[in-house]
């Protein structure tokens, strides 16, 4: 009886004993942590998506490869603070003119191998201010004990010095350094050439050590070849081909087999936490997705049905080369690849579950989903929304038109439009530039209607001529010419823009201007951009146009056409029809520059006439087609070595003088030591 | 005998019950919005209708004590008859809300077809009746527990035991502190997700609820 009391009574006292506990000794709890405790403090190293998965060395000790996430403690212990700035193989200047004895003349146009970080102390945050740098380098440089290297197989990165973010969680007086370095990899560029020539050579059929060689470096070169192929159609077999063999894809591949490849796919994307559109990952998940769409959404639905965390971030980039990168933590980066896949096929199975939980949840991601089903229903959904939302005081704007750019429904597109000029009077001007620019792309909204409606905005009148020039319909020239005419400066800058991203349907105001420019003899001040738009533009006029120009030649102008064409990519197709062209200069000048020209058109004709050449009399042309011929065979040497191994990405870069350390500054090694 | 107290229950109830439950199914079957877990509206509609329900079925006044009392019952079996009767009422409202969600009646009655959600999908609305039945029930068990709470006093008060006294107010306390500091301590990071974590607490409460209102008619019947 007594035994059954003590049991009756623990039952009912234990619980609110517990309660009661936790009420009083939680805030105690909280004032220890506060005063008396160490801080933990965490130091995360992320890269920023462009590259992933890289080597990060500081001060010689390898910490592995980004994301990593390390306390401070553990990395104080791990690794050992140097006292002066180290020995710097490879430094990269942007806008300095000085070279030696000085190096760091202005820091934040200056990339270093070895670059400075300090892990600053908990309590003394205005410590901050340190670390702006106020001219004095000496004692900058020299504050910094922690120095980072970067590398991604093997290749050298190079970056420049940035003060890191800071943050700190809850009550726990957690800090938490973050450091997004913007890492470049010196030989990438090259590698990429070297590899587009092999390729070349190879009548664009990639052989199996080429795709195997590219797949080993995929994190570099694959999205640079993905934006090369969208201007050059020729390299998209070699682009598939990479795929394919990257994660074993065939034709006509059954059901298990396509969803080997997603689940491939998802693991990938949990390793990185990241998932970047163009990459291997999002090439191959377009393939196999339309015959797995059922298992898509299935997997897709996990992720609402488990018990994962809500917070999410999402990072959207883009820019010329149009690149989307979107990161999650942990297990929830999963669903990114599955994001993709229905933003890219909108599988209808899913397409209620998608509604009824952002009823649930109000997330802004599950709308970019909905929104790009192009159901009235799907466009009601984000309107209803988004009109009770923008009048909320505290709504953030800017990341609801970050959104509205990736938003690709017809029927949303004039309400996007009427609303960011509504609800953005500050900014309006370069919101609606950033949403017509995404608008470029959009194969439901009629070109002719986007530059109607470019015409009309209130956009300034150099950003309207921007948007304009990118457009390819006939009706864009007509909207731009009415814009220049009462803008006579901004024929100059149309040109300049033209002759970076060509336009055919702007050839008759090429034309014009050139007509214009020989009449008034005008031809010296914008000559070169306007030959460059020229011959980009490539139609069979324009050909014409440079054509009777180069036979006239006034003012020398050959070297002028002559310098543009040698400004083209390698193997460009534009050159092939200047080949016949450059073969007929006469002059010695001309010839030595038309050799280089000669040289980027990479056809057999071409080379014929640089061996015809490097038999010249004329000592100058005989040395350049050399010079050319050398070049060619040692690309050709390197290219074979760099398939086969032989030789590094590193070592096709030309030898670079390392900088040292004089106490004072940084100097080239040799003259200073 | 048992059947005389259940409708000697259902008398004192039906009025309260039955307007809390039509309250309820209006909210149910017109909100325009998909039904799902985190409603706080539904939460307290839930919680009144309980309330409602527990508080009818365990007040007894001067007229109805008497015949309470005249039953020849033990106190616990007593407790166990209205505690199985409020949760069968109950019951009867969480079976009419899943026929009315699974028969497609809210599809039947809100025909806005230009409304994006229109037509619900049931199977995901009846995700609602989580709510409905932890709520309802912490709803009821709430209510049974004030009614009896004024009886502990009296009986309490009458026996002179002020240690007694004392431990009972603590208890009664942290119930009610309770649910308040965990809305607190949660509140702010509440989500859906932890919506659950929520609603687990609630149901802890609950029967934290029925076993200290069993703990006392248990000790009332010994005492007598």
């Amino acid at each position: 009886m007594k035994h059954n009391i003590i049991v009756r009574k623990s039952f009912f006292w234990l619980p609110f004993a517990v309660l009661i506990i936790t009420i009083f000794f939680y805030p105690v709890y909280q004032f220890y942590i506060n005063h008396f405790s160490e801080p933990e403090s965490i130091i995360k190293i992320i890269d920023n998506g462009y590259v992933s998965g890289i080597d990060v060395y500081c001060n010689g000790v390898y910490l592995g490869q980004t994301p990593i996430e390390i306390t401070k403690k553990e990395f104080e212990n791990k690794v050992p603070k140097w006292d002066a700035p180290p020995r710097q193989p490879r430094l990269k200047l942007f806008r300095s003119l000085v070279e030696t004895p000085i190096a760091i003349p202005d820091y934040p146009g200056l990339l270093m191998s070895y670059s400075p970080r300090n892990l600053m102390p908990d309590d003394q945050r205005d410590d901050i201010m340190h670390f702006l740098y106020d001219g004095n380098h000496e004692q900058f440089l020299n504050n910094f004990s922690y120095w980072f290297n970067f590398k991604k197989y093997r290749c050298a990165g190079v970056t420049g010095i940035r003060i890191e973010s800071m943050s700190s969680f809850g009550f726990e007086k957690r800090m938490t350094y973050e450091y997004y370095p913007q890492v470049e990899f010196l030989s990438q560029q090259e590698h990429l050439e070297t590899l587009l020539f092999a390729l070349r050579h190879s009548e664009y059929k990639p052989d199996k050590a080429w795709v195997e060689h590219v797949r080993r470096y995929s994190g570099l070169l694959f999205k640079e070849l993905v934006w090369q192929s969208n201007k050059d159609e020729r390299l998209k077999d070699a682009a598939d081909a990479i795929v394919r063999a990257e994660f074993n894809i065939q034709e006509g591949m059954n059901q298990a087999e396509c969803i080997r490849v997603v689940d491939d796919i998802m693991a990938r994307s949990e390793k990185s936490g990241s998932f970047l559109i163009p990459s291997l990952e999002s090439y191959a998940m377009e393939m196999v997705a339309p015959q797995v769409l059922e298992y898509i959404c299935e997997q897709y639905k996990e992720f609402f049905r488990s018990k994962q965390p809500s917070s999410r971030r999402g990072v959207y980039m883009t820019d010329d080369k149009l690149l989307n990168f979107y990161r999650l933590e942990g297990k929830l980066a999963r669903k990114l690849p599955l994001e993709y896949a229905i933003l890219k096929y909108h599988p209808p199975q899913i397409y209620n579950y998608l509604v009824y939980n952002f009823s649930q949840l109000e997330e802004q991601n599950l709308l970019r989903l909905i929104g790009n089903y192009q159901h009235n229903k799907s466009a009601s959904l984000v309107k209803q929304y988004f009109e009770k939302k923008l009048n909320e005081e505290r709504f953030n704007r800017n990341f609801s038109f970050n959104l509205f750019r990736q938003l690709y429904n017809p029927k949303l597109t004039d309400w996007m439009r009427n609303t960011i000029e509504m609800h953005s009077p500050n900014s309006r001007v370069s919101e609606l530039k950033v949403f017509f620019e995404s608008r470029i792309n959009d194969p439901n909204y009629s070109k002719t209607d986007l530059t109607n409606d470019i015409g009309r905005s209130n956009m300034n009148e150099n950003d309207k001529i921007q948007l304009l020039s990118k457009i390819k319909v006939p009706k864009s020239y007509s909207n731009a010419r009415h814009i220049l005419m009462n803008n006579p400066t901004g024929e100059e800058y149309l040109i300049n823009l033209l002759s970076k991203n060509p336009n055919p349907h702007f050839e008759p105001f090429l034309l014009e201007t050139l007509d214009k420019q020989y009449r008034t003899l005008e031809i010296k001040r914008i000559s070169s951009s306007l030959f460059g738009a020229l011959i980009k533009c490539d139609t069979a006029k324009t050909r014409e146009a440079i054509l009777d120009k180069w036979n006239e030649n006034i003012l020398g102008i050959n070297k002028t056409i002559i310098h543009e064409l040698s400004q083209l990519e390698w193997g460009d197709l534009i050159l092939t029809h200047w080949t016949q062209m450059l073969t007929t200069t006469q002059e010695s000048k001309s010839r030595v520059m038309a050799v280089e020209a000669l040289a980027r058109t990479d056809t057999p004709q071409s080379w014929k006439v640089i061996y015809e050449w490097s038999g010249d009399e004329d000592k100058a042309i005989r040395e350049a087609a050399l010079n050319e011929i050398n070049d060619y065979k040692e690309r050709k040497n390197q290219a074979q070595a760099l398939i086969k191994g032989e030789i590094q990405p590193d070592d096709l870069l030309p030898p670079a003088v390392p900088y040292v350390w004089n106490e004072k500054d940084y100097v080239k090694e040799s003259t200073g030591g | 005998m048992m059947c005389k107290l259940m409708l000697f229950e259902l008398r004192k109830t039906y009025w309260l019950y039955t307007a809390s439950l039509l309250v309820l199914f209006g909210y149910i079957l017109f909100r325009s919005q998909p039904h799902g877990v985190h409603d706080m509206a539904l939460w307290v509609i839930s919680i009144l209708h309980g309330y409602v329900i527990g508080a009818r079925i365990f007040h007894d006044n001067s007229r109805t004590q008497a015949f309470v009392f005249t039953l020849p019952l033990t106190k616990t079996r007593l407790f166990s008859y209205r505690l199985m009767f409020g949760i069968i009422l109950l019951t009867i409202s969480t079976s009419i809300i899943l026929v009315l969600l699974a028969s497609g009646m809210r599809n039947v009655l809100q025909q806005d077809l230009s409304s994006p959600y229109f037509p619900y999908v049931m199977w995901y609305e009846l995700r609602v009746l989580i709510p409905v039945i932890f709520y309802s029930f912490f709803g009821f068990a709430f209510g049974m527990y004030t009614m009896i709470d004024a009886q502990l006093f009296m009986y309490l008060k009458n026996f002179k035991n002020y240690p007694n006294i004392f431990k009972f107010l603590i208890i009664i306390y942290s119930c009610l502190i309770c649910p308040l500091f965990f809305m607190i301590l949660w509140g702010r990071a509440t989500t859906v997700r932890n919506d659950m974590f929520l609603i687990s607490i609630v149901f802890s409460l609950s029967i934290y609820c029925i076993c200290v209102c069993l703990y006392f008619y248990q000790q009332l019947e010994i005492d007598s």
